[in-house]
């Protein structure tokens, strides 16, 4: 195919496409953190013995998790203030669906978590005489915790790589970026290059991090 | 005549339509121990399972010292958790707790014992399992022989007024079986525990065993002194029972 | 529906001549705070956020700068996309689009349309191996014409290419990306663009359309039927500035055919 490259342009803005990291962070983030608190939520409600709640939890997460990011993103920037008044900046819609995407996927991590504890676990700690909570507590939250954490972590890879989709709303990260200078400078397969080097760098550096999590365990299951 | 320690009334427990336990009722005295044998799938687990108040059943009434318990209410079946021990075939220790910390959770949160008399005691029967050197080793690092002798250890450490084990030597080789028989034997003695053993141990039953019953589809076919019982059953089911076994 | 909307347009156009001016929400918003938002979609050499200063530059811009500088209303730009730009304006997320939106009827169904401001036509951009010469040319069968999704080019490109194969993408950068691997003939697309295009990538050539080949397209702001006299007042700058002269100005300034200003002489 005929092609000439030049990666000059990343050498020219890359800066100014890689300043579009601060957008993509301070919208990951906090979703991610989002997703986590409200994931855990939502699989509580799973377990309850209250039956409304159950549904309620189940309902959520069927309905977020199988809705489209995109739609749910258009739909919370240009749709909920027709209806409700209450317009959100790009930044927040974005924090928003994807704290409501991510929880509901984050609910099925901490599911599939608890359900590889074996249930052995739970009768040994009953026969001692703990209490429901004591079990929680003491036996399943310390290593559901390890064992939900890679699930958990793709989660959080899947909520960083669909920021992304923040670019239909205009958030100014780096895939906005890089259409951006695309239409000034006509040079689109260089700047996705760009953009995608700049989120395999974020995702890998929180790889890294979320490994060093793991290395917290000191145990092995028996 | 005194009242036994352990009396155990009418115990019943289906599942749908199946009766996995048809009334079945014994007595122990203090500090006796009774070994429990049936072929796979006779109930004797599920028995010992009841008896820890970890299963529904549809009757059945247990006495334990002065405590009477309802083994047929959800409510009061909870309160055998705490008057029974049960050790597990598979051991089922917490795997993401050190030897110490599986053995002072359940004192602190249960019987609220504060922290320095749960170590106390659990260094106590550290010492009486061999394994004092392994109390900040973690139950992977054990052998199973180790990890045994620790969920007994564990269970002792609530002090059931009756500790039972579900065939608690069968997921082991035969060297580490000793081991822990040994320690079944030397609690008999020394701590002075009510027991229960589900094994097929004979030599162990002989020797260490004050009673001993067969159990078969959830009835008990015979149950007499543990001598009486190994040396000259009276039942030829038994009698056909024991023959497999040590031919085995 | 439309019936309905052109009553209300009728209506409120005759209620605004008739009777003593009731102003919108927003206009009155605007008149107040001396503020007016601006929802902005990337256009090379019209709207596009310099990226080295962080500044927006282009003929539009310069063009808000003035009407700040005439009327002492400041503008807020905020940047979106194409696909954006008239969800937000009903979400209410800016007062106007000014980015150079083409007024077509079936837009107008959604936002009105202020007087055009500027004239564009389509042209075609090539690989410098075609033998296209003309619009004829390139309407052959098994040719395959890239355009992107819902622009003017888009329309123009289905009513005039009945042998060609008209295919859509959802951005300029895969339509044009196509042509260059060969496996489209020719990208349809604004003049202006397209000439600017095809100076910046020499692997690029440009097809201008014979006079009667072509189809023009006005360059147009846009606001929400309900802001009538934002509309109004829009209109009375536009007319004003081309009196001026203002437009054929910027089209000297940014480099662009004088056309820009005039349309199809």
């Amino acid at each position: 195919m005929d092609y000439s490259f030049n990666f000059g342009i990343l050498f020219d803005y890359g800066d100014y496409l890689a300043g579009g990291l601060w957008y993509s962070v301070i919208i990951a983030f906090p979703s991610i953190i989002v997703a986590t608190v409200l994931g855990m939520i939502l699989a509580a409600m799973h377990l309850s013995p209250l039956r409304v709640l159950r549904i309620l939890g189940s309902s959520y997460v069927d309905i977020f998790r199988t809705l489209p990011v995109v739609v749910l993103l258009i739909w919370i920037h240009y749709v909920l203030p027709i209806l409700t008044g209450l317009s959100l900046s790009p930044t927040e819609s974005s924090i928003l669906a994807l704290s409501m995407n991510g929880s509901a996927l984050a609910c099925e991590a901490y599911r599939g978590g608890l359900q590889a504890i074996p249930d052995t676990q739970r009768q040994a700690a009953w026969s001692l005489g703990l209490s429901k909570l004591d079990i929680l507590r003491y036996v399943i939250i310390p290593q559901g915790f390890f064992s939900t954490l890679p699930a958990l972590t793709n989660v959080h890879i899947t909520i960083i790589k669909n920021v992304t989709v923040t670019v239909l709303i205009a958030v100014p990260e780096v895939m906005f970026r890089a259409q951006e200078l695309t239409v000034q400078f006509f040079r689109p397969l260089e700047l996705y290059t760009g953009a995608a080097i700049v989120y395999v760098a974020l995702i890998l550096s929180f790889t890294v991090a979320m490994r060093q999590l793991e290395r917290l365990r000191k145990w092995e299951s028996v | 005549m005194a009242e036994p320690f352990l009396s155990l009334q009418g115990l019943s427990k289906a599942f749908g339509d199946t009766q996995i336990l048809k009334d079945v009722s014994f007595t122990i005295d203090k500090g006796e121990t009774m070994v429990i044998c049936g072929p796979s799938g006779c109930g004797k687990s599920t028995l010992l399972r009841c008896l820890n108040g970890l299963e529904p059943v549809s009757s059945g009434a247990l006495r334990l010292g002065e405590e009477q318990i309802d083994l047929s209410s959800p409510k009061t079946r909870e309160n055998a958790r705490t008057g029974t021990g049960l050790v597990f075939q598979n051991f089922n220790l917490f795997p993401h707790m050190s030897v110490m910390e599986n053995l002072t959770l359940a004192p602190r949160r249960v019987l609220k014992l504060r922290a320095a008399e749960a170590r106390k005691e659990a260094e106590r029967l550290l010492e009486l399992i061999g394994l004092s050197d392994r109390s900040a080793a973690y139950p992977f690092e054990l052998s199973g022989g180790q990890r045994q002798r620790v969920a007994i250890a564990r269970a002792l450490a609530m002090k059931p007024q009756l500790l039972m084990f579900d065939e608690p030597t069968s997921a082991l080789d035969p060297e580490k079986k000793e081991e822990v028989l040994g320690l079944i034997r030397e609690l008999k003695r020394t701590e002075e525990v009510t027991m229960i053993v589900v094994t097929h141990e004979i030599g162990f039953g002989k020797n260490v065993a004050d009673w001993a019953m067969l159990l078969e589809d959830g009835s008990i076919v015979e149950h007499g002194a543990a001598s009486d019982f190994f040396t000259s059953p009276t039942s030829p089911r038994t009698q056909r029972f024991l023959k497999a076994i040590i031919n085995a | 529906m439309l019936t309905k909307m052109k009553l209300l347009a009728a209506t409120l156009l005759f209620g605004l001549s008739a009777a003593p001016v009731t102003a919108g929400k927003t206009f009155d918003r605007i008149m107040s705070e001396n503020k007016i938002v601006v929802g902005v979609a990337p256009w090379n050499g019209f709207v596009a956020k310099n990226p080295s200063s962080g500044e927006f530059e282009g003929l539009i811009v310069d063009d808000i700068k003035k009407m700040t500088e005439l009327t002492g209303i400041e503008a807020e730009l905020v940047n979106t996309t194409w696909s954006g730009l008239i969800a937000g304006l009903q979400a209410g997320k800016w007062d106007v689009i000014m980015t150079g939106m083409g007024a077509t009827p079936e837009r107008a169904k959604a936002v009105a349309f202020t007087d055009g401001w500027g004239y564009l036509s389509h042209v075609a951009l090539v690989r410098n191996d075609s033998e296209a010469q003309s619009r004829d040319d390139l309407n052959a069968e098994g040719n395959r014409i890239a355009v992107v999704s819902g622009t003017s080019a888009h329309q123009f490109a289905i009513n005039v290419f009945d042998k060609a194969e008209v295919a859509s993408f959802s951005d300029t950068g895969a339509a044009v990306l196509e042509v260059m691997q060969g496996s489209a003939a020719a990208y349809l697309g604004d003049s202006i663009s397209n000439t600017r295009r095809a100076e910046e990538r020499e692997e690029l050539r440009l097809i201008e359309f014979a006079a009667d080949k072509t189809e023009w397209n006005s360059m147009n702001h846009a606001v929400r039927y309900e802001d009538q006299d934002l509309l109004l007042f829009l209109n009375t700058y536009i007319r004003a500035m081309q009196l001026r002269g203002w437009y054929t100005e910027l089209a000297e300034k940014w480099d662009m055919p004088a056309t820009l200003a005039t349309g199809p002489r």
